[in-house]
């Protein structure tokens, strides 16, 4: 093979190999773009059902985008408006919404998002309602962890830091004056910073460990049986209704049976069956 | 003379007919057969030996020559009978024995004869001849006996009944494909095999359990059977539970054993990741002891979903195999809010999905359906069959409508690629009806969800998840930095304090400052200055007497008159000799010595 001859066919190769992968990124970006237009189009001429399909198709592709959740959340609660629903509709419509706002990179979309599953919440109440079962689709948590997740894990961690300084500065005033005012003021400083460092460092591993363990879900079943981690259900604990929002606890009780999740809703906790929720795609 | 001649009669038969039934109650019968007298080269046959005694029972059964074959098994059955005719009882015992032998190479074998021992004496039977062909030239053996299906276990050891009934001993098939590398049990164990290893969620997984069972065992009973458990399938039985079918022979290691289709299902993974069949078990009667059990191995199966690479819209995890939809509308033009019967059929091959979803449209309201099921085998090993779907639809808008089209998209794991199953309902024209109208109106105002915002036109992206301080070692480090610091910062203070009291404390102390003297001295001695020498001298003695303890009084004396020697020697003009002061500070020495003064 003459050295000309292996030049141009190492030139081809290079030419294939640069742009092949940009080629394949933008045939990729090309297809979600165009199953997301054929879902807006099926949205926009009420054809619920196609809807469904091209947006869940997005989610299958792996698609994070809070105007796709949206929209899903629109075709499901669109699917419930023309007498057409399926089981769980209400849920994934509220599954939706709450991605979309967990998404949604403007304040305005979260708006409309957290209308949007409030407007879901509330007919899923009103059915609970009709059939003589409580209205609460939302669960407080227990105090210690409502204080835990009262503000970001950031803000634990920067109040940790500060407590932390001060605690240092404290104790070296202390040790370092001679005068009984000083003294105790810097020992009483040194006593409330030490405290709060404790505090707030362990709240912002708590909440570090929340998020990285629990990830954020919602029930799509029309309820959800909390069970022990034999599946047996959980006595005197309520059901969890339909689009409530839950935390899923991936790292709990490997030992449990493999189709069952921990669950906490509010300050109730227990085993669902993994298909009776749908955790919100985030982008890590 | 007639007297005579039945005189004669009587003596011929108390002469001629009692001594044979003498001789009839002594000797033992013995019948020997062989299952086939031609037989190939590693197949295997019977040689079974009926034995009646009218004495004492036959035992110790032994077969005697078998040359050119070996031996893979005996069993041996007792029997007694009794027989009262006109009050007169006999009393029959039989043995029936069954050798199982496998040819070792060709030509034409005596084997036996076989030997019983009665009442303390051996009886032989007769010697049979067997000719070995090579192996695949014997003649064809029988059918294999056909199997009560009601009873799972029948016929799990059929020469046992063949050699009550005498019937000819079928010669063994062998079939390569059921061996093992080796027996997983003592003469019955199970086999669990799936046809896959790795599928798709919602494939169909074909698992089939055998039972293996040494041909040369007696009757065993089979029970406390407990079904594999598949909880992460959907489970649906290819044969029926109480079927089984004998499948072949097989030999592993040095033993034959028959091989038994005891269960086969179709499993259809509900989920992703390494999902596990578990084992069938079943106990074995133990003669004497307790039953023993049986235990088929737990099977994997890797589980992953179909590829996302031209995943269809609507493609629900699960929907695999292949699918037909077909569906029948009518009657094609109605009053407003009238119904319409919509009939759809769903076939084909896979877990066929129970629910479809129907099309969502203004104005049309789907009623529960009714879903009537024809499932089964379809296609050899093949689950699938035909699912009916029958739908009531309300019209409750006027108008010709379009009632849209029922799309299952499926992945076909035979052609490797996505497939649709589509049918569509078509139009339906509604009559308008002044009344049906104002329920849609009523209805209309009872709608829902009627003020959520538009969809949004574009894809817009997505926020990040905020990473969180906690997880940065940025975040540990600004957490103990500072009192870390305050911590470093006191600890270099102590230990400077430290080293400058250590430092003070031994500067000053008495011993470093006798030492200093004694070292003094020893310098000023080398000098010729006279009064320095004794000054030198002067300071070490008094520095040894602070230092001193317990001095004798003796040495103290010397002390203090070296002392004031020293001190007039440096204020006296004529006493000034560098020796003298150099014999002083000696002499100083030596007492200093002799007051052992700590240095």
């Amino acid at each position: 093979m003459s050295r000309s001859l292996r030049r141009g066919l190492a030139l081809c190769a290079l030419l294939v190999a640069s742009v092949a992968p940009g080629e394949g990124v933008a045939s990729a970006s090309e297809e979600t773009d165009a199953i997301f237009q054929r879902g807006v189009v099926a949205l926009k001429e009420g054809r619920a059902g196609e809807a469904i399909g091209q947006f869940e198709a997005l989610a299958d592709h792996g698609v994070v985008d809070a105007a796709a959740s949206f929209n899903r959340g629109l075709a499901y609660a669109m699917r419930v408006r023309e007498h057409a629903e399926a089981s769980g509709d209400l849920g994934q419509a509220a599954c939706a919404f709450e991605e979309a706002r967990e998404l949604a990179p403007d304040d305005a979309i979260e708006r409309e998002a957290t209308r949007a599953v409030d407007a879901v919440r509330s007919e899923v109440a009103r059915r609970r309602l009709r059939v003589g079962e409580p209205a609460n689709v939302e669960k407080r948590g227990s105090l210690g962890r409502s204080v835990m997740l009262a503000t970001s894990e950031d803000a634990w961690a920067a109040i940790a830091w500060s407590a932390s300084v001060l605690f240092a500065i404290s104790l070296f005033v202390r040790s370092m004056t001679n005068g009984r005012r000083l003294r105790v003021a810097s020992t009483i400083s040194s006593l409330i910073s030490g405290l709060a460092l404790i505090v707030c460092a362990s709240l912002a591993t708590g909440a570090r460990m929340a998020r990285n363990e629990a990830r954020a879900g919602v029930i799509v079943t029309s309820s959800a049986r909390l069970s022990d981690e034999r599946g047996v259900a959980l006595v005197n604990a309520d059901p969890l209704p339909e689009g409530a929002r839950i935390e899923v606890d991936l790292a709990h009780a490997p030992n449990a049976k493999p189709e069952l999740v921990f669950v906490r809703w509010g300050d109730a906790n227990g085993y669902i069956v993994e298909a009776a929720a749908r955790l919100l795609a985030r982008v890590e | 003379m007639t007297r005579v001649v039945a005189a004669f009669w009587l003596i011929f038969a108390v002469v001629g007919i009692l001594p044979s039934r003498a001789i009839a109650a002594d000797v033992p019968t013995m019948r020997v057969s062989v299952s086939n007298d031609t037989v190939g080269v590693g197949s295997m046959f019977r040689v079974t030996a009926n034995v009646e005694s009218s004495d004492e029972a036959p035992e110790a059964p032994s077969l005697g020559n078998i040359r050119g074959f070996e031996l893979r098994g005996t069993s041996a059955s007792p029997s007694q009978m009794t027989t009262i005719i006109n009050g007169v009882r006999t009393d029959r015992r039989g043995l029936n024995v069954v050798w199982t032998l496998q040819a070792e190479r060709v030509g034409t074998f005596r084997i036996g004869p076989p030997v019983v021992t009665v009442g303390g004496k051996r009886y032989a039977g007769q010697t049979i001849s067997v000719t070995v062909v090579p192996a695949g030239k014997a003649p064809s053996s029988p059918a294999p006996p056909t199997v009560n299906r009601f009873d799972p276990f029948a016929g799990l050891f059929p020469h046992i009944d063949d050699d009550v009934f005498g019937s000819n001993e079928p010669q063994f098939q062998l079939n390569p494909q059921l061996a093992l590398e080796r027996p997983r049990g003592q003469v019955v164990f199970l086999h669990a095999l799936a046809d896959k290893t790795s599928a798709v969620v919602g494939e169909q997984v074909t698992v089939s359990v055998l039972l293996y069972a040494d041909v040369t065992a007696g009757q065993i009973p089979i029970g406390d059977v407990h079904e594999a458990a598949a909880t992460e399938f959907i489970k649906r039985p290819l044969i029926a539970d109480d079927a089984a079918t004998v499948i072949g022979n097989t030999r592993i290691g040095d033993r034959i054993y028959t091989v038994r289709l005891i269960r086969k299902w179709a499993l259809f993974p509900l989920k992703t990741g390494e999902l596990e069949v578990g084992a069938m078990s079943l106990s074995i009667g133990n003669r004497g002891g307790a039953p023993a059990v049986r235990e088929s191995e737990r099977l994997r199966v890797h589980v992953t979903e179909p590829p996302p690479l031209g995943r269809p819209a609507g493609y629900a995890s699960g929907d695999v195999g292949r699918f037909d939809l077909s569906s029948k509308v009518a009657p094609r033009d109605v009053q407003q809010g009238g119904v319409l019967s919509v009939t759809i059929e769903l076939s084909g091959v896979g877990n066929l999905p129970g629910a479809i979803t129907p099309p969502a449209r203004a104005g049309v309201e789907w009623l529960e359906p009714q879903i009537r099921d024809k499932v089964g085998i379809v296609e050899g090993d093949k689950f699938g069959g035909r699912r009916t779907f029958e739908y009531v639809v309300r019209m409750k808008a006027a108008g010709e409508i379009d009632l849209g089209a029922i799309v299952i998209p499926y992945w076909s794991p035979d052609l490797r690629r996505y497939g649709i199953a589509r049918t569509d309902l078509g139009r339906v024209l509604v009559k308008p009806n002044a009344a049906a109208d104002e329920a849609a109106a009523n209805d209309k105002k009872a709608e829902i969800f009627t003020d959520l915002p538009p969809a949004k036109a574009s894809l817009i992206g997505a926020k990040r998840a905020p990473r969180g301080l906690v997880n940065t070692p940025l975040y540990w480090f600004g957490l103990v930095a500072a009192p870390a610091l305050y911590l470093l910062t006191m600890l270099a203070l102590a230990i400077a304090r430290a080293v400058r009291r250590r430092r003070a404390a031994r500067a000053e102390s008495p011993e470093q400052a006798f030492a200093q003297r004694i070292r003094d001295a020893e310098t000023q001695a080398k000098s010729a200055d006279a009064r320095g020498i004794d000054g030198a001298t002067l300071r070490a003695l008094r520095a040894a007497t602070v230092q001193a303890k317990d001095v004798e009084s003796a040495v103290k004396e010397q002390v203090q008159r070296l002392i004031e020697e020293c001190d007039s020697a440096r204020f006296s003009p004529e006493l000034i000799d560098p020796e003298q002061a150099r014999v002083r500070w000696r002499q100083a020495r030596k007492l200093i010595d002799a007051m052992k003064v700590k240095r």
